[in-house]
């Protein structure tokens, strides 16, 4: 029985099934807080300067090289910083959701801390996409808001936000308040693809999209790039706040932990 | 919006604003531009602020319920 054990373990084809295993389970390396910590420590400041870089370059297209608009003239300004808002409000929801799934069904806390880690980021977002709209609004429309499709559903949104920071926020035990907050991101999905269509569903004063994957752009180049550019310096500042921010979260969960003690030590 | 564009400009440097002044007018609409400006940059220096705080809340937090009791426990 042990030679035919000790045979079975040495033989080419256990020893590939192993490695298998083992190369699964590197994957899941970063997985833990622990070693996730630091990881995002060293990201934080690349996408800091990423960041800067981009926002700089985009304001620079945006604001010195884009021409003027033939009918709207320089209040399309606007453009560069409302549709990058309203992108990433909505990218990060579905983001934020599915870390959440993540994190309920494979009960991987981490995951749950990356959700918990996005939403105020998101609804900073939300609400910057908001508040833009209404300085564009009110020039271009004449009022600052009005109760049609797209505005009422990225208000939504925001709400969706408040709600999920909330209910983690009402509940004492982190691991519950994972559960519970990531049932309503996960319901609240539902709400993304009605922003993004409600320009198409419904007859809007919001103009359509910006930028559409079936036709040629009808945009000026230079007011395209200027869009791109600052929708990345959004991006990049959105990882380096979000990673920066589960840190503080991955602390004030696990600080009773022997490396994180180590941690506070070594950084205060 | 979308189709208002001006299309033909974009191939060649065009010299947008000839002054400060009317940079900081834009065209009229200064108050709507700037005031989105202005409140993205308010926005977000404001969540790194807060960021900083609740990470040095972190250790403050940390460091008054250890108290010393990691030493005795290492």
């Amino acid at each position: 029985m042990k030679v035919e054990l000790s045979a079975l373990t040495t033989s080419p084809q256990v020893k590939q099934v192993n490695n298998a295993a083992s190369e699964r389970i590197h994957w899941f390396w970063f997985a833990s807080p622990q070693t996730f910590y630091p990881l995002a420590g060293r990201m934080v400041p690349w996408f800091v300067w990423l960041a800067v870089l981009l926002c700089i370059a985009g304001t620079y297209v945006g604001f010195f090289i884009a021409p003027t608009d033939a009918q709207q003239g320089d209040a399309y300004r606007i453009i560069f910083l409302h549709v990058p808002a309203a992108w990433m409000s909505m990218f990060l929801y579905v983001v934020m959701a599915f870390w959440a799934g993540v994190g309920l069904v494979f009960n991987t806390r981490l995951s749950s801390m990356l959700a918990t880690a996005i939403a105020p980021t998101g609804a900073i977002f939300t609400f910057l996409a908001l508040w833009t709209g209404s300085l564009w609004g009110k020039p271009t429309w004449g009022t600052w808001w009005v109760w049609d499709a797209r505005l009422t559903s990225e208000l939504i949104l925001l709400f969706l936000y408040f709600g999920f920071m909330a209910l983690q926020a009402a509940i004492d035990d982190p691991r519950r308040a994972d559960r519970a907050g990531a049932i309503l991101a996960l319901v609240g999905v539902i709400n993304v693809p009605i922003i993004y269509f409600s320009v198409v569903w419904w007859n809007t004063l919001h103009q359509g999209a910006s930028i559409s994957m079936k036709s040629a752009p009808t945009m000026a180049m230079t007011m395209l790039l200027g869009m791109l550019l600052m929708a990345l310096a959004f991006w990049m500042y959105s990882l380096a706040t979000i990673l920066s921010r589960v840190r503080s979260i991955i602390l004030e969960r696990e600080w009773h932990t022997q490396w994180c003690k180590e941690e506070i030590r070594r950084a205060s | 919006m979308a189709h208002s564009v001006v299309q033909g400009r974009n191939s060649e440097s065009v010299v947008i604003w000839s002054s400060w002044s009317e940079f900081v007018a834009m065209g009229g609409y200064g108050f709507y531009v700037w005031g989105s400006v202005a409140m993205v940059v308010v926005v977000l220096v404001m969540e790194m602020i807060m960021l900083g705080r609740r990470r040095r809340a972190v250790f403050e937090k940390s460091a008054r319920n250890n108290g010393g009791g990691s030493e005795t426990a290492a």
